[in-house]
């Protein structure tokens, strides 16, 4: 990728936008679906997130998403998160104080807003 | 690859989906820019209790079928490819199919126009408001140093193009000036075409068989 | 010839954009594209995603993986008629 991206000074592509998001509530889909909300942050915002998505696309049906306070994330797109909770299938299946996310797992980080 | 330049073909990747379209252009990582793309993948239903019309005595079957979306001008990832093969070759007469653009009318083919990815649901045939251009769409004149492709929504929220990209910004085939960069197929629409006088005229819908 | 209009320039030329993402499998995304890395891992805006089942959840920005992307498509809405 020698052409690189030049016209991405301005703070918009996905390491300014990662950084841009620390300490926010955040829901991150991962490929099996399973959802995780959190914030990901020194702040700590409260996270009363509702769950965001459900979908049942996947053979495996585990979809998760997972929600949270975003701590901090890596160019992998490991992802540390507080006041994490985790849905399967639209269902609020756990919680976790602190809850570490493998990167290839990921398959967006959206920030709550 | 590079033999392939223009020819349409028919790309099959990771999920079993196939896409056909005419390959503009390729990059090291098999990356492909396609015009007039089609999407293919076959949908296996369990039939319900609302039998499908047509299909007889198939009750409880899984139904196979063909879903076709017209995607127009995409760019498929290089890693989700599976294989390449020749649909079919390149149009022939590029000044047949200038002359059939020219005419601002809609193609007789069902196709999306340029760049136009808008289909009708899935599975459904776009319809034909959608078969063409729309008025004014690629037709703005590019400004300078920011070439639009074809059917691209204008540019939102950027507050222009900046005066003048730095020349990594405009690589060879980029240039400024619209109406370059286009390979051979694609040539500019003619003065006093329809549409602003040398905007790109979009990729034609290749020949049907 | 191949040179001209790589695809990545092409994504390139769609930052600020509305573009429609397919990924592999059934999942699908629409959105203004903010900015992408190497990777095509892709900052998205005003974000819809759309499922085999026909759902649609609005996201207003999201870090897509470009792990799993399979097709752009400039100026598309998603799969909207």
């Amino acid at each position: 990728m020698e052409n690189g991206n030049p016209a991405q000074g301005e703070g918009k592509d996905p390491s300014s936008f990662l950084s841009e998001i620390i300490g926010n509530p955040v829901t991150v889909k991962l490929n099996s679906g399973v959802i995780y909300k959190g914030t990901y942050s020194s702040l700590s915002l409260s996270s009363g997130i509702t769950m965001l998505s459900q979908v049942a696309s996947y053979k495996t049906d585990n979809i998760t998403t997972m929600t949270g306070e975003l701590q901090s994330v890596d160019g992998y797109m490991n992802i540390a998160l507080e006041k994490t909770e985790e849905y399967v299938n639209g269902t609020k299946r756990r919680s976790y104080g602190d809850a570490f996310v493998r990167g290839n797992n990921v398959m967006y980080i959206s920030a709550d807003s | 690859m590079a033999g392939y330049i223009n020819y349409r073909m028919r790309v099959t990747v990771v999920d079993g989906r196939q896409m056909v379209g005419q390959m503009l252009a390729f990059d090291k990582h098999m990356n492909l820019v396609l015009a007039d793309t089609e999407e293919f993948r076959r949908v296996k239903r369990k039939q319900n209790k609302s039998a499908v019309p047509g299909s007889s005595g198939s009750t409880g079957q899984v139904i196979e079928s063909e879903e076709k979306r017209t995607l127009g001008l995409t760019i498929v990832r290089g890693a989700q490819i599976v294989s390449l093969s020749v649909e079919s070759e390149p149009p022939a007469d590029p000044s047949a199919r200038l002359g059939k653009t020219t005419t601002g009318g809609i193609p007789s083919t069902l196709a999306a126009g340029p760049g136009v990815a808008r289909p009708a649901g899935r599975g459904a045939v776009a319809p034909p408001s959608l078969a063409g251009p729309a008025v004014g769409v690629g037709g703005a004149v590019p400004p300078p140093g920011m070439p639009q492709f074809p059917g691209a929504p204008p540019f939102l929220g950027r507050g222009g193009p900046p005066p003048g990209f730095p020349p990594t910004f405009a690589p060879p085939g980029f240039p400024g000036a619209p109406g370059g960069g286009f390979p051979p197929g694609f040539p500019p629409g003619p003065p006093g075409a329809p549409g602003a006088p040398g905007a790109p005229p979009g990729f034609n819908p290749p020949p049907r068989r | 010839m191949a040179t001209q209009l790589l695809p990545l320039e092409l994504i390139d030329k769609c930052v600020g954009s509305r573009i429609w993402v397919i990924m592999k499998g059934d999942k699908e995304f629409s959105g203004t594209l903010v900015g992408f890395d190497d990777y095509v891992n892709m900052v998205l805006e005003d974000v819809t995603e759309f499922d085999y089942s026909g759902q649609h959840v609005k996201l207003p920005k999201i870090l897509l993986n470009g792990n799993n992307i399979c097709m752009l498509i400039p100026g598309g809405e998603g799969p909207v008629s």
